[in-house]
C-alpha cells in the first residue's frame, strides 16, 4: 500500500474530531450568588462574657428567581460545648427545642423565627437574633454557675453554639439518617422538600470567657473600583459597560485576563488587632489574620477570597478581585465580607449599573 | 451524553481490537493445528521432555522399508549464556547425515533460531551417535539423512538438564524413541523425519516454583503500548494487578494495599518502584535482565510483605565489545554505555543515567497559574555495575544505583507574600555487592549485601506555617542462600535475610486535637491558626529472618515446595513464623501440557517505621499484620504458541492497623491506634497468552476480585478504596516487516471507589433534595454532612485504548528506532474522582489524563 498524504491527513483529521477537547467546570464559584445564600452571620461580640447580650445579624440573598422570595429565618440557641467538640454534639441537647418547631416555636426560649420580606434580601445584617448569655446555661454542664468553674483551666473558654436556617418555605423537624445531619428540613407549600438552592443551614460559635480579651469586628467602609465607590443604593450606582461574549469575556481556558475586567476592592485599612492569646502562646507579638470574601449576583469575580493581613502581620494594600461585568444590562450587587481569624466579621454591599 | 458517546466509541474500538486479536490468534492457532495434524500423522511423543519423532508426510516409497536412525549418545548443546540471561527460548532444525556406523558426517542448518542457538546446535551435532538406519530392522546399515531439532527451553529445574538420561530411559531430559513410529517408510537415501531434543536453560538465580509467577519477555517489555516501553509499568497489564489512580505510582496487587507489596532490585528492597506517581519506573527497561512478579503465595525467600512481590534483576554488562544507547522522548532522556573493562579479563561494566524534562514543561505552566516554582519538578536515576564472570557458573557484581524525585512550588505571585507551598522530595541510593556460584552437583550459593539510604521530605503549608515531614532511613540488607540437591527428588535451600535500619523522622505536625489548647478560637474553623509541634524521633530496627525451603518431586511431574520462614520483628521480641507450601502437577508427559497448581501460606508484615515512631502512644508492642494466602490454578497449552491459565485466590487478613482519622472511631469510641483490623481479598484471574514469535505477541488478562476490610469485629465491613471488581486488558503487537511494528492495548476496569458527600444525581434512588452541608459562619465555609459509608460509590467504568507504532532502521553497526506511543487514543474522559461545589449542592467528576502522544527516538550500537 502506497503512502498517501491525503489519506494520512484524513486519518489524522478524523482522529482529531473524535478526541475533541474540553475545559472548564460546571460547578459555581463561591463568589457567584445564583441561589438562596447566607453571605454572613456577624456576632456583635466575637468574644462574650456570661451575662452579656449577644446579637447575631444575618446577611442573606435570594437570587434563584427573577425576584427574591420571602425567606423564613430560624435561629436556635442554647447549646454550650467544651473545646474540640463537633457541632453535632449539640443535637442531643437541642432535640426538645427542635421538636418544638413542629408546634409553637415562640414558646421556646432559645428559638426565634421570622419571615423576612423580599426587600430585606441582600441587605447587610438584615435579620438578627439577640440572646443574653445567661449563667443558667451552665446548668447543661452540671449546675455550674460560673464559666471558670466548668473547666480546670480558667482561661479555657466554653463555646456558645447558635444554629440558623434560611428557608424559602417552611422548616419543620426531619428525621436525619445520620447523627451529624441537621434535623430540620425545608418544605414548600405543597409539602415537598426543597433543595439546597432554597434552603441553607448553618451555625456560628462564639467563645465565652469569664474575662474576654478585646476583639472587635473588623471595620469595613465599603467597596470601590478604580477609586470609585460603589453605590449604597441602586440609584447612586456608578455605571459600567457590559462585557459581551467572546474572548474578551472568557479569557480562554487558561484564565487569561479579560479585557473588560474591573478591580473591585473592599475599603479596609490595616485593621488587624493584636492577638494576646496567640502572643502568650508563642512569646512573640502576634496579630490576627484578616481576609475578605467577595460576592456578586452578576458578572464573574476572579477570586472568592483575598488576604488583607496575613498572620505574619503584614498588611496587603492590594486585596482586590477582578470582576467581569455580565453581558446583560442591569443592576448588580457586590458584597464584601471582611473576616478575621478570631471570629470577627463585617459586611458591606455596593451597587453597579451595567449598561 | 458525552460519556455515552465515548462509551460507544470505546465499544467500537473494543470490537475491532478484540476481533483483530481473535483473527491473529486464530491464524496462529490454525498454524498450530497444522502441527497437531503432523503429529497426528505419526508423531510419537515419548515422555514429557523426550524425543519426538515426526515423520514427514507420506512420500512415494520404494518397496523396501528403512528404519529411522535411533539416538544412542546424546551430545548436549550449551544453552547460550546471553539467551539464558535474556530469558529467550528458541529452536534450531538441523539436517543430519549419518553413515553406516551411525556417526554424524554432516550437519547443516535447515532453520536457525538466532541468539546463539544455531552455533550451539551445530557444535553439538557431530558428537551425536545413532543406531544407523537399516533397510529393515535386521537389514543392512545404510546412510541416512534426516531432520534433528534442538529446542532450547528455559526451566526452573536444577540439574536434570546437565545429566542426560540414558537413551531409551523413561526419565530425563532427552529420550530416544523406544520404538520407531509405525508407518515410517522412507527412501533409503532420504529417511526424513524430525527428531526433537530439548536443551534446558537454567539461569543462575531462579526461585522455586510458585503457583503464579508472571514473567514478561524482553520483546514484550519494549513494545507494550501505553507504557512507553517501561518494564515496571507493564506490570499493570498482568492479571491480578489493579489500575492505580493517576499520578499515584502505586502497585495494587490482588486487592492488597499498595504498601503491602515490595519491590526488590537484585534482592534488595527499594523505596518505590516508580518516579513521580508512575510516569516511569526507577530502573530503565534497558538495564533489566529479568522481571519476576509474584501476585501472591511467593516462596519463603521473600518476606515482610503480605501483598505481592516484584523482583527486578539488573542485566549483566555485555563484554563482547562496547555498546551504547541514547534515547529521548517527551518525558525524559537516557544514555547508557557498557562493555569490557580494559586490562581486566572477564570484567564488564555498565553505566546508565536518565533525567526527565518535566521541569521544562511544567514550570511555565505552574508559574502561569500564579505559583512560584522553587524546585522544578524533575526526576533522575542512575545505575553503575561492575561485574566479573570468571566462568559460566560464577558471577561477582558490585553495583550502585539510585533514584531522585524533587518538586517544590510556592503559591502567590512572585514578589508577593507566599500564601501556600508544597514540596516533595523522594530519593534512594543503594550500594550493593553480590556473589553467585553454581557448584558441582547442582548446588548453588548466593550472597548479597546492600547498603541503602532512603529520603522522604514533604512540606505543605499556608503562609508562614508549614507542616513538615522529613524521614531519613539508612539500611543494611544482607542475604545469603545455599541450595543443595540431596537426591534426585529432593533439593533444599536454606537462607538468611537480615535487615537492619536506622530511621530518623523529623516532623512539624498539628497538635493532637485532644491535647489542643484552643484558648478562645473557633474549634473547627477552616482558616485557623495551626498549632504546630516540632518533633524528632530516631529508631533502630533489626529484623533478621531465616528460611528453609525444600523442592520435592515425589512422583512423576509432581512438585511440592514446602517452606518455613521465621522473622524476628525487631521490636517487642516477637517472632513471626510463616509456613508455606506450593504444589504443581503436570498431568501429561508432553505437549499439550496441563498443569494444576495449588498453594497455601502464612505471610507477615511488620509495622512500618512510621507506625512505630510516630503517634502519641507507645506502639512497641504492635504486632505484625498477617495474611493467609490460598490459591488454586490451572495452566493449559492450547497450541504451541497459545496457553491459558486460570487461578483462584483468597487472602485472609488480620492484625491490620486501624487509622485514627476514621469517622467511625468517633462514633464507636474504638481505640484508634489498635491493629485489630481484619479483611479479605477473594478473586480469580485468567490469562490467555500468545507467546512471542517473530510476528506477534499478545494476551488477554482478566481479574475478578473483591477486597474488603473491617476495622473492628463489631463494625461493618467496607470495600477498600483500591477494590476493583473487574480488570481486563487486551493487548497485542504485530511486526509488520521492514522495521515497522504496530501495537495496541485496550483496558476496561471498574471505576474507583469514593466516599460521596452527595449521591450521584443520575443514580437510581439518589435524593439530594436536602441540605448537604452546614454553613460555618465564622469562616464562611461549608462542612459537608457525611452522606454515606466509606467507599460506597463506584465511579463509572474506566476504559482506554493505547496505540504504539515503532519503526527501526538497522545499519551495519547500529540501530535507530523511532516510536510513537499514544496513551488514551480516543481521549476518554475517565472519572477518577468527584469534585463538589463550594456548598456541596452540586458535584461533577474529576477526569483523568487526556490523550498523550509521546514520540521517542533511540539510537543503539
Amino acid at each position: 500500500m502506497r503512502f498517501s498524504v491525503r489519506r494520512a491527513v484524513g486519518v489524522v483529521g478524523a482522529w482529531m474530531l473524535m478526541v475533541g477537547s474540553s475545559c472548564g467546570s460546571d460547578l459555581e464559584q463561591p463568589s457567584q450568588v445564583t441561589t438562596l445564600r447566607i453571605l454572613s452571620v456577624v456576632a456583635s461580640r466575637p468574644y462574650v462574657e456570661p451575662g452579656q447580650e449577644l446579637t447575631l445579624s444575618m446577611t442573606y440573598h435570594d437570587a434563584l428567581g427573577p425576584s427574591p422570595r420571602p425567606i423564613q429565618v430560624t435561629w436556635i440557641g442554647g447549646c454550650l460545648l467544651p473545646p474540640g467538640a463537633p457541632y453535632y454534639a449539640c443535637f442531643p441537647q437541642l432535640e426538645k427545642t427542635v421538636a418544638a418547631l413542629a408546634g409553637d416555636a415562640a414558646k421556646e426560649p432559645f428559638v426565634h423565627q421570622e419571615v423576612a420580606s423580599p426587600e430585606r434580601s441582600g441587605v447587610p445584617d438584615a435579620v438578627s437574633f439577640s440572646t443574653k448569655i445567661p449563667l443558667e446555661l451552665f446548668d447543661f454542664f452540671g449546675g455550674k454557675k460560673d464559666a471558670s468553674e466548668d473547666t480546670a483551666d480558667a482561661s479555657e473558654p466554653l463555646t456558645a453554639y447558635v444554629f440558623f436556617t434560611a428557608c424559602a418555605g417552611q422548616v419543620r423537624p426531619e428525621t436525619a439518617d445520620s447523627e451529624a445531619k441537621f434535623p430540620l428540613g425545608c418544605f414548600d407549600e405543597d409539602g415537598a422538600r426543597v433543595g439546597p438552592d432554597s434552603f441553607v443551614v448553618g451555625y456560628t460559635e462564639v467563645p465565652i470567657f469569664e474575662d474576654a480579651p478585646v476583639n472587635e469586628n473588623p471595620p469595613n467602609d465599603g467597596i470601590e473600583f478604580d477609586g470609585t465607590r460603589l453605590g449604597a443604593t441602586p440609584e447612586d450606582a456608578p455605571t459600567v459597560k457590559r462585557c459581551l461574549g467572546g474572548e474578551a469575556r472568557d479569557g480562554g481556558c487558561e484564565g487569561e485576563k479579560s479585557e473588560c475586567q474591573l478591580d473591585i476592592q473592599a475599603m479596609v485599612e490595616d485593621v488587624a488587632e493584636s492577638d494576646p492569646i496567640a502572643s502568650a502562646q508563642t512569646g512573640e507579638p502576634e496579630r490576627e489574620g484578616v481576609w475578605v470574601e467577595y460576592f456578586a449576583d452578576g458578572g464573574e469575580l476572579s477570586d472568592s477570597s483575598v488576604v488583607i493581613s496575613d498572620e505574619t502581620g503584614e498588611y496587603l494594600q492590594d486585596h482586590s478581585a477582578a470582576w467581569t461585568p455580565p453581558d446583560e444590562a442591569g443592576i448588580v450587587s457586590i458584597w464584601a465580607v471582611v473576616r478575621d481569624t478570631r471570629g470577627g466579621a463585617s459586611v458591606a454591599r455596593g451597587f453597579l449599573r451595567v449598561e | 451524553m458525552r460519556h455515552g458517546a465515548a462509551g460507544e466509541r470505546a465499544g467500537g474500538f473494543l470490537l475491532c481490537f478484540v476481533g483483530g486479536l481473535f483473527l491473529v490468534l486464530y491464524s496462529a492457532t490454525a498454524g498450530a493445528d497444522e502441527s497437531r495434524e503432523l503429529a497426528d500423522r505419526g508423531a510419537a511423543p515419548r515422555g514429557a521432555s523426550g524425543v519426538i519423532l515426526v515423520p514427514a508426510k507420506k512420500q512415494p516409497t520404494k518397496a523396501s522399508s528403512v528404519t529411522v536412525p535411533r539416538l544412542l549418545h546424546y551430545a548436549e548443546a550449551t544453552y547460550p549464556r546471553k539467551a539464558l540471561e535474556d530469558g529467550v527460548e528458541g529452536e534450531v532444525i538441523l539436517e543430519l547425515t549419518t553413515d553406516e556406523r551411525g556417526q554424524v558426517t554432516s550437519a547443516k542448518l535447515r532453520r536457525g533460531g538466532g541468539h546463539g542457538f544455531d552455533e550451539a546446535a551445530l557444535a553439538a551435532a557431530p558428537r551425536l551417535r545413532f543406531e544407523p538406519a537399516r533397510t529393515n530392522p535386521e537389514g543392512k546399515a545404510v546412510k541416512a539423512k534426516f531432520l534433528f531439532r534442538y529446542r532450547f527451553i528455559l526451566t526452573e529445574s536444577d540439574d536434570v538438564a546437565k545429566e542426560p538420561a540414558e537413551v531409551g530411559a523413561t526419565e530425563g531430559p532427552v529420550k530416544a524413541g523406544a520404538e520407531p513410529p509405525t508407518g515410517v517408510s522412507v527412501p533409503l537415501e532420504m529417511p526424513e523425519g524430525v527428531i526433537d531434543v530439548f536443551v534446558r536453560g537454567d539461569p543462575l538465580d531462579r526461585p522455586a516454583r510458585e503457583v503464579t509467577r508472571r514473567m514478561i519477555g524482553r520483546r514484550e517489555l519494549n513494545r507494550i503500548p501505553g507504557t512507553k516501553g517501561d518494564a515496571l509499568r507493564s506490570l499493570e497489564n498482568l492479571p491480578g494487578v489493579g489500575r492505580p489512580p493517576p499520578f499515584s505510582g502505586l502497585l495494587i496487587v490482588r486487592g492488597s494495599a499498595p504498601e503491602d507489596s515490595l519491590t526488590f532490585i537484585d534482592g534488595a528492597p527499594v523505596l518505590l518502584p516508580y518516579h513521580f506517581g508512575g510516569l516511569a519506573s526507577v530502573v530503565p527497561t534497558e538495564r533489566l535482565d529479568r522481571l519476576d512478579f509474584f501476585p501472591g503465595n511467593f516462596g519463603s525467600k521473600y518476606g515482610r510483605a503480605m501483598g505481592g512481590v516484584v523482583d527486578v534483576v539488573l542485566r549483566s554488562p555485555r563484554t563482547d565489545g562496547y555498546h551504547g544507547l541514547a534515547q529521548v522522548d517527551f518525558i525524559d532522556g537516557r544514555i547508557q554505555l557498557e562493555g569490557p573493562v580494559p586490562l581486566l579479563k572477564g570484567w564488564g561494566f555498565s553505566m546508565a543515567g536518565r533525567r526527565s524534562w518535566l521541569d521544562a514543561v511544567l514550570t511555565p505552566v505552574i508559574e502561569a497559574a500564579g505559583a512560584q516554582v522553587v524546585v522544578a519538578p524533575a526526576y533522575y536515576d542512575y545505575q553503575f555495575i561492575l561485574e566479573n564472570k570468571p566462568d559460566p557458573d560464577t558471577r561477582f557484581r558490585a553495583s550502585f544505583y539510585g533514584s531522585d524525585d524533587a518538586f517544590e512550588v510556592v503559591g502567590g505571585e512572585v514578589g508577593e507574600e507566599a500564601t501556600g507551598k508544597f514540596g516533595l522530595h523522594i530519593a534512594f541510593q543503594r550500594a550493593q555487592l553480590g556473589y553467585e556460584k553454581r557448584l558441582a552437583g547442582g548446588d548453588r550459593l548466593s550472597w548479597m549485601l546492600a547498603f541503602g539510604r532512603d529520603v522522604i521530605d514533604f512540606e505543605l503549608g499556608f503562609s508562614a506555617e508549614s507542616i513538615l515531614f522529613r524521614t531519613e532511613v539508612y539500611s543494611l540488607h544482607n542475604r545469603f542462600a545455599y541450595s543443595h540437591r540431596v537426591a534426585k527428588w529432593l533439593a533444599i535451600e536454606v537462607g538468611a535475610d537480615l535487615s537492619s535500619s536506622l530511621a530518623s523522622v523529623t516532623s512539624r505536625l498539628p497538635v493532637d486535637e485532644s491535647e489542643k489548647d484552643t484558648d478562645g478560637r473557633p474549634g473547627d474553623a477552616a482558616v485557623e491558626r495551626l498549632e504546630l509541634e516540632d518533633d524528632k524521633v530516631n529508631g533502630t530496627f533489626a529484623r533478621p529472618a531465616a528460611y528453609v525451603q525444600a523442592e520435592l518431586t515425589p512422583a512423576k511431574h509432581l512438585r511440592l515446595v514446602p517452606g518455613l520462614r521465621v522473622d524476628h520483628s525487631g521490636h517487642g521480641d516477637r517472632v513471626d513464623v510463616s509456613p508455606r507450601v506450593n504444589m504443581s502437577w503436570g498431568m501429561f508427559d508432553d505437549y499439550p501440557q496441563t498443569t494444576i497448581k495449588a498453594a497455601a501460606g502464612v505471610y507477615h508484615q511488620p509495622p512500618s517505621f512510621f507506625d512505630l515512631l510516630l503517634g502519641a502512644s507507645d506502639r512497641s508492642d504492635r504486632r505484625s499484620s498477617r495474611a493467609l494466602h490460598f490459591s488454586l490454578g490451572l495452566q493449559q497449552d492450547l497450541t504451541r504458541q497459545l496457553e491459558v491459565s486460570v487461578e483462584g485466590f483468597v487472602k485472609q487478613l488480620d492484625r491490620l492497623p486501624v487509622g485514627s482519622n476514621k469517622a467511625r472511631d468517633v462514633v464507636s469510641g474504638q481505640d484508634a491506634e489498635s491493629n485489630e483490623g481484619a479483611g479479605y481479598v477473594v478473586g480469580g484471574e485468567m490469562m490467555l497468552k500468545y507467546k512471542p514469535d517473530k510476528r506477534f505477541f499478545g494476551w488477554l488478562a482478566y481479574t475478578l476480585s473483591r477486597s474488603a476490610r473491617r476495622d473492628a469485629p463489631d463494625l461493618d465491613e467496607y470495600l477498600v478504596s483500591f477494590d476493583q471488581t473487574h480488570v481486563m486488558t487486551v493487548l497485542g503487537s504485530y511486526h509488520l516487516g521492514r522495521g515497522w511494528e504496530l501495537g495496541a492495548r485496550f483496558r476496561v476496569v471498574s471505576g474507583n471507589l469514593v466516599t460521596p458527600v452527595i449521591c450521584n444525581p443520575e443514580a437510581e434512588g439518589c435524593d439530594n433534595f436536602s441540605a448537604n452541608a452546614i454553613y460555618h459562619a465564622p469562616t464562611g465555609s461549608y462542612i459537608p454532612f457525611p452522606a454515606a459509608a466509606d467507599n460506597s460509590e463506584r465511579l463509572p467504568l474506566f476504559h482506554q485504548l493505547d496505540i504504539r507504532v515503532d519503526k527501526t532502521w538497522t545499519f551495519a553497526s547500529w540501530k535507530l528506532g523511532l516510536y510513537l506511543d499514544v496513551t488514551n487514543f480516543y481521549n476518554h474522559q475517565a472519572a477518577e474522582g468527584v469534585d463538589y461545589q463550594y456548598d456541596f449542592a452540586k458535584r461533577e467528576y474529576v477526569t483523568g489524563l487526556p490523550i498523550i502522544p509521546s514520540l521517542g527516538l533511540r539510537g543503539q550500537f
